[in-house]
């Protein structure tokens, strides 16, 4: 389960995230299209989205709906807790791209957390938390 | 609108013990209304156990023991009613018709009633209908009876059995050398007609004409002899009255309680009924108790249902707390569930209801003479059904205030 609603089709949990934010539904007109067209990118066929069960769904599946949900409004910033933890290496990457892909496009900032090195170089700036001591933290806000 | 659809989808994915839920609020509220219907059917057959007599004389007593006694056929009359004094009522000018009736023998436990044939033609019930004959007619002889439709069935008689009436009501003297015939038998009707024996009033006279006092005299007349004899009755016990215009009912009532030649009273059917019904209207009410805690039964089981659920909701509760619904959205969320199980239960429950009225109905009135009418819910059932719904929201309060708490302290984060 990926904080899906079990009883809802993947379509609903999305249109969900619109349903208590008014600023992101402002900014699509027509929110099922862009739902389809964020899932179609994500590579969910649109009969799977629209009459699936969100439990019927593999894991990938689920966190691609997930993305999507969060994708869905053009919001100004994602932060995503290892997005890619159910995934094997190749969907990894191939995740990572598709995100960015959307996130470039939605206009956005990722912030993303991974214990997989190997992502690294798709990202702008990464931090090693376990690097840094704890007092150069403040340091690292400022 | 799509808290409504979340609320739906949530039922739908938790389909048996909603509808278990909803079924058992459903059997409630069709058994509050079917109560509701049991009860004003029977207090409006109550009414209309006798329509279309404007008063009932007897001699003084009580109103209601006057009704009881005349109509009822239960209790004994204290005193009769003489001839002279019968006689004189009929000759007054407001009387359009007097039917005389004499009581005070039984057939094996069934009231024998002593009436002119007008009796068949004047007592109307439920609204006007008049008594109808499923065999045979009215007396045509002098020694021929009558019988309603439950003494036909509980003694399993027919056209033509002879019947032997006995002196009194629990007595074991019989008047076995005058037995009667049985020449008619009267349509169930669900009045105590049913459980009367009628026969002639010059029957009644007949039978007790070798009688003195409480027994047997020793020159005994037989059944041939007495048919010569004028068969004209002393007394009798009550009288059933239809005035020509319901203007005259009030002041031939008072004539006939200010009588001065002998102490009566006369009675308006309706309004003794009604003081009856007030005495026996306590069961009505204690039914409507009952059904009333069933009610609340259902709603409180449907409390316990959502109780249960909340717990293995948690990460739903979560979800939608991740997706921003406030915390009070989630208590929106419970008590529109509620509102809707309610809401179809309310309806589902009328479903029931009618579908019962309509396959019960026929057997209800052939059987205990109870007539249930069909008809679109009253504007007080409306209420019930409305307070219903209104109930299960508020009750669901309970559980909802919880959910709220709990994604408060829950957050997004679930801690199972």
């Amino acid at each position: 389960m990926f904080n899906l609603l079990p009883y809802a089709s993947p379509l609903e949990n999305i249109l969900l995230a619109l349903a208590f934010a008014p600023e992101r539904r402002r900014r699509i007109s027509d929110p099922k299209a862009e739902a389809l067209r964020l899932t179609t990118e994500l590579g969910l066929a649109p009969d799977l989205v629209e009459n699936a069960r969100a439990t019927e769904l593999s894991i990938g599946q689920q966190q691609r709906v997930a993305a999507a949900r969060a994708l869905i409004g053009k919001p100004g910033l994602v932060i995503a807790d290892e997005p890619t933890s159910a995934l094997d290496a190749a969907a990894q990457q191939a995740f990572v791209d598709l995100l960015m892909r959307q996130v470039n496009e939605v206009g956005a900032t990722l912030l993303m957390v991974s214990h997989d090195r190997r992502l690294e170089k798709s990202f702008d700036r990464t931090l090693d938390l376990s690097q840094i001591a704890i007092g150069t933290q403040r340091e690292l806000c400022d | 609108m799509r808290l409504i659809r979340l609320a739906w989808h949530s039922l739908l994915s938790r389909r048996l013990t909603v509808a278990l839920t909803v079924f058992a609020i459903a059997l409630s509220v069709a058994l509050f209304l079917g109560v509701e219907k049991v009860r004003t059917g029977a207090k409006a057959s109550f009414a209309d156990t006798i329509s279309g007599t404007d008063l009932i004389v007897g001699a003084r007593s009580g109103g209601v023991q006057l009704l009881l006694y005349s109509v009822f056929r239960i209790g004994n009359a204290t005193n009769n009613v003489t001839w002279e004094s019968y006689e004189d009522i009929a000759q007054r000018e407001e009387v359009e018709w007097i039917v005389p009736m004499s009581l005070g023998d039984s057939h094996r436990g069934f009231r024998v009633l002593g009436t002119t044939e007008e009796f068949f033609d004047r007592y109307k019930y439920r609204g006007n209908r008049d008594l109808d004959f499923v065999q045979g007619a009215v007396f045509g002889d002098l020694f021929d009876a009558v019988i309603g439709a439950d003494v036909a069935a509980q003694l399993g008689y027919a056209i033509g059995q002879e019947i032997v009436v006995a002196h009194g009501l629990a007595s074991f003297t019989e008047h076995d050398d005058k037995p009667f015939v049985v020449s008619g038998i009267l349509e169930k009707t669900g009045t105590p007609v049913d459980r009367t024996v009628f026969v002639s009033l010059e029957a009644i006279e007949a039978i007790h004409i070798d009688w003195k006092g409480g027994g047997r005299s020793q020159n005994t007349i037989s059944a041939e002899e007495v048919r010569q004899m004028d068969l004209q009755p002393q007394a009798i016990t009550a009288a059933l009255v239809g005035v020509n215009s319901r203007l005259q009912i009030f002041g031939l009532q008072r004539w006939v309680n200010q009588y001065p030649e002998e102490p009566l009273l006369a009675i308006l059917p309706g309004v003794a009924l009604g003081e009856l019904w007030d005495i026996i209207g306590v069961a009505e009410r204690a039914l409507m108790g009952v059904s009333i805690m069933v009610v609340v039964t259902a709603l409180l089981g449907m409390v316990a249902v959502i109780f249960a659920g909340l717990n293995e909701r948690r990460r739903e509760m979560a979800i939608l707390r991740a997706v921003g619904a406030r915390p009070w959205t989630i208590l929106l969320l419970l008590t529109t569930e509620a509102a809707l199980i309610s809401l179809i239960a309310v309806i589902l429950g009328l479903g029931l209801l009618y579908t019962g009225l309509f396959a019960a109905r026929s057997y209800v009135d052939s059987a205990f003479g109870l007539y249930l009418e069909i008809s679109v819910p009253s504007v007080r059932e409306w209420l019930v059904l409305g307070a219903v719904v209104a109930a299960g929201t508020l009750v669901s309060l309970g559980p909802a205030i919880r959910a709220y708490r709990m994604s408060l302290t829950d957050g997004m984060q679930v801690k199972l």
